[in-house]
């Protein structure tokens, strides 16, 4: 009787090309996934053209082969996370000594660099993937009251899949390692103010930075050559606990103490600390510097659940830097 | 030439030219950093501009 493969025997490893044309075949990190992988995409259509008989015309390839992982979930680990977010912000300021570093990632919209990805393949291992320049198309953030590793949602779109070996990271992260959680830190805002201050009423948050990257074909290519960036966007959210009128107040009434309706958006500030569960001296946060935090109001409930607020953070440019900073602390002694 | 400070000798930066070209790390072993190389200078300009940037102009010839 023959036995089922298993799902679960996976690590998506990565690496920062020198260049376009300069493929890895060395991970620099290795990492397991909560969910997602690459995956090489193409599209087939048929030939639409009147035939005697009333049955679709035969299939062709479009020749927009590339590929994508839109659903990468990772946890937060301290080395990888470092390669994920130099992939979006493009610039990595190293300052510290051992056996803390800390890395200021910068330069958000600036061009990035270029990101071979690499997986085994599930069935047995024995056939490895490698997908070739990628652009990193989006990263968000999420945690809630379940603690549990921060969760790190990637996306990337690259242009050619191969079926090609390489060497693995050593070592690859694995869930001993440590991470970085939200249980334990502190968390910060504030609804009109530059600076955020601790608030011990996030339920739940998630925060996305997206860059949508399009893979454009050619009459004549056979798979895709060239990606189109597109403009950053971003998308903030917050579940509070709720316990004031701040921010519901302000959406409307443009002011936090406010009571008649006004156009005046009001801006405040949302700090997302995280802690290491192993190294202590280790962290990373996510500062927004310039945020306007509308509260929709809140519905009765017959059934007296707790009370919470949804709250859509839309993200302003800030007075210096980007428009979210992450700091990371950690081990690496280079820059990324 | 371009020559770029920081705050202190540990500092190091790496960044990405405008094809995608790996840039750096740039390590700044003495506190300042002299270059003319094209892609350095336009990640150092970038982030030199910055508030609370740990790195910042010495002087820049055009």
């Amino acid at each position: 009787m023959p036995l089922t493969s298993p799902s679960n025997n996976y690590i998506v490893g990565i690496a920062k090309q020198t260049n376009e044309a300069t493929v890895n075949t060395v991970e620099e990190y290795g990492a397991p996934v909560f969910s997602g992988t690459p995956l090489p995409v193409e599209g087939v259509d048929r030939i639409a053209v009147t035939d005697a008989a009333a049955i679709d015309g035969d299939p062709f390839k479009l020749g927009d082969q590339h590929w994508e992982a839109q659903n990468l979930v990772f946890p937060a680990f301290g080395l990888h996370l470092g390669r994920l977010l130099f992939s979006l912000w493009p610039t990595d300021t190293l300052t510290g000594s051992s056996p803390n570093f800390s890395h200021a990632f910068s330069a958000l919209g600036g061009a990035t660099t270029w990101q071979t990805m690499m997986h085994t393949d599930i069935l047995g291992g024995a056939v490895e993937w490698t997908y070739e320049a990628g652009q990193c198309a989006g990263m968000s953030f999420s945690a809630d009251e379940n603690g549990g590793p921060l969760r790190v949602g990637y996306q990337i779109v690259g242009k050619r899949p191969t079926v090609a070996s390489y060497t693995n990271a050593t070592p690859q992260s694995t869930s001993t390692d440590g991470y970085f959680t939200v249980k334990g830190a502190v968390l910060k805002y504030e609804a009109d103010s530059a600076t955020p201050a601790t608030e011990l009423n996030v339920q739940s948050f998630n925060l996305a930075v997206s860059r949508p990257v399009t893979p454009l074909a050619t009459a004549d290519g056979q798979s895709v050559a060239y990606l189109g960036i597109g403009k950053i966007s971003f998308d903030l959210t917050l579940t509070l606990l709720k316990d004031d009128h701040e921010m519901v107040r302000g959406a409307f009434f443009g002011a936090v103490g406010g009571s008649t309706p006004s156009l005046t958006i009001p801006t405040g500030s949302v700090e997302i600390n995280c802690v290491h569960t192993i190294n202590a001296g280790h962290s990373f946060k996510l500062a927004i510097d310039k945020v306007a935090l509308f509260e929709t109001p809140p519905e009765p409930d017959p059934a007296a659940s707790p009370l919470t607020s949804a709250v859509t953070g839309h993200i302003f440019k800030p007075a210096s830097g980007d428009h979210v900073k992450p700091t990371l602390i950690n081990a690496r002694a280079s820059a990324y | 030439m371009p020559t770029y400070l920081s705050k202190d000798k540990s500092v190091q930066v790496s960044g990405s030219g405008p094809n995608g070209e790996a840039v750096g790390p740039i390590v700044f072993k003495t506190g300042s950093y002299k270059t003319e190389d094209a892609l350095e200078v336009g990640v150092l300009d970038e982030l030199a501009l910055l508030d609370d940037s740990p790195v910042s102009f010495e002087q820049k010839e055009e």
